[in-house]
């Protein structure tokens, strides 16, 4: 029976030397007996010599190293740093504790405004008990000043509240629309983290495997369109 | 030398350089086609180098050499991103209608190698460069570029073959004229 020819990546392995004694071993036998494994690898060899004469120039960087050490710094520092560990995570920690800091307070907003609805809690008289006596906005009555207050500092921005303060400024809304507010903010907020997280993702892969980029770009049109023949 | 460089030796870190410059430049050169771009990327890459020694985890040479590999690399592709040079062909094409002496010969040749070579992708020439011109095994390939095993064999059998197509139709169509 005859054996199966080599994979051309396989046999390019042979070639570059990359094959174990066993497979390699293999390669050889087969080749022995096989002509059109040969050609392929006295192809593979002849491109080899062939790209020797794309040479390098004469005297091109000799002297290299002078202008490297010319610029090297005094100390490490003195050059931007790579960003280090703590500035690393700094972005996600704090985008993650912001996150959690957010959910916690719609989950309190929203437990609250439950217990409102349910009528287990009056957050009028609550907020009563928290305010400064004598805090008073004009054209409003107390109770309105509070509820506006309170929309205002704790509901509006996180959306449960919506559907209070448009109460309180008498706003004429549907019920739909005060429902699916505070929801549509929530979906918001969460998009536009989730964003963030992405965009520091992307960021941090491209720092990973983008091991050089050039800060210090002082090449001219002029000069690199300069070809060596 | 590379332990007493990641210290802050600036007279270490020269010596590295004296040793891997031509690796550097080849690297460059060989990418862009051009030598002043190649200069100052390779200028660029050991400057990088530099900044980044630090937090450069120290293997042995070669995982040094792979590092350095992939900083020259990246930064004469970066360079010529930016110098919005990809495939510097009108600089290359070969001058028709005369009689070569031996001498016009090999260059035309060495051009049309050096055409071939820089229109290929550029994750393509990549890998060809480390193994064809500075014999980097597989794996020191796949560390410097941080690609699998199998991809820097796949991208080197396209490589090939894509340069033993365009070399033979080149060699054709110069037998024919």
């Amino acid at each position: 029976m005859k054996a199966q020819h080599p994979t051309e990546i396989r046999l390019a392995a042979y070639a570059d030397g990359e094959l174990k004694r066993g497979e390699r071993r293999e390669i050889e036998r087969h080749l022995e007996r096989c002509a059109q494994c040969q050609a392929e690898l006295a192809g593979l060899r002849a491109l080899s010599v062939r790209l020797r004469e794309f040479a390098l120039p004469e005297g091109v960087g000799r002297d290299l190293w002078q202008r490297v050490q010319q610029r090297l710094p005094e100390r490490r520092t003195e050059m931007q740093p790579a960003p280090g560990g703590f500035l690393r995570w700094l972005l996600p920690v704090g985008l993650v504790a912001s996150n959690v800091v957010l959910q916690a307070a719609l989950i309190v907003a929203l437990g609250l405004w439950a217990l409102d609805s349910l009528g287990i809690l009056d957050w009028r008289t609550l907020a009563t008990a928290w305010l400064p006596a004598g805090v008073q906005l004009p054209h409003l009555s107390p109770d309105e000043a509070i509820a506006h207050l309170l929309s205002w500092l704790v509901a509006a921005p996180l959306g449960p509240g919506f559907s209070a303060l448009t109460q309180v400024w008498g706003v004429d809304v549907s019920p739909l629309f005060s429902w699916l507010m505070p929801g549509a903010l929530a979906v918001i907020a969460s998009v536009g983290l989730a964003l963030l997280y992405l965009s520091w993702l992307l960021a941090y892969w491209r720092s990973q495997t983008h091991a050089a980029s050039p800060d210090a770009l002082r090449l001219s049109r002029k000069g690199a369109s300069q070809w060596i023949t | 030398m590379v332990a007493r460089s990641q210290q802050g030796d600036k007279e270490a870190f020269t010596e590295l350089v004296r040793r891997y410059q031509r690796l550097a430049i080849s690297i460059a050169y060989r990418m862009s086609g051009d030598a002043m771009l190649a200069e100052d990327a390779a200028q660029e890459a050991f400057l990088r180098a530099w900044q980044r020694l630090a937090s450069f985890e120290h293997r042995g040479a070669g995982s040094f050499r792979a590092w350095l590999c992939r900083i020259v690399t990246n930064m004469t592709t970066d360079l010529l991103r930016k110098a919005h040079l990809t495939a510097p062909m009108e600089a290359l094409s070969l001058p028709g209608g005369v009689c070569p002496d031996e001498a016009h010969l090999r260059q035309e040749q060495a051009q049309a190698v050096q055409a071939a070579i820089l229109r290929l992708p550029e994750a393509s020439r990549a890998t060809l460069i480390l193994r064809e011109y500075e014999g980097l095994s597989y794996r020191e390939i796949s560390e410097a570029l941080g690609i699998p095993m199998g991809t820097v064999m796949s991208r080197l059998n396209y490589a090939r073959n894509r340069l033993r197509e365009e070399l033979a139709s080149q060699q054709v169509s110069e037998s024919a004229s």
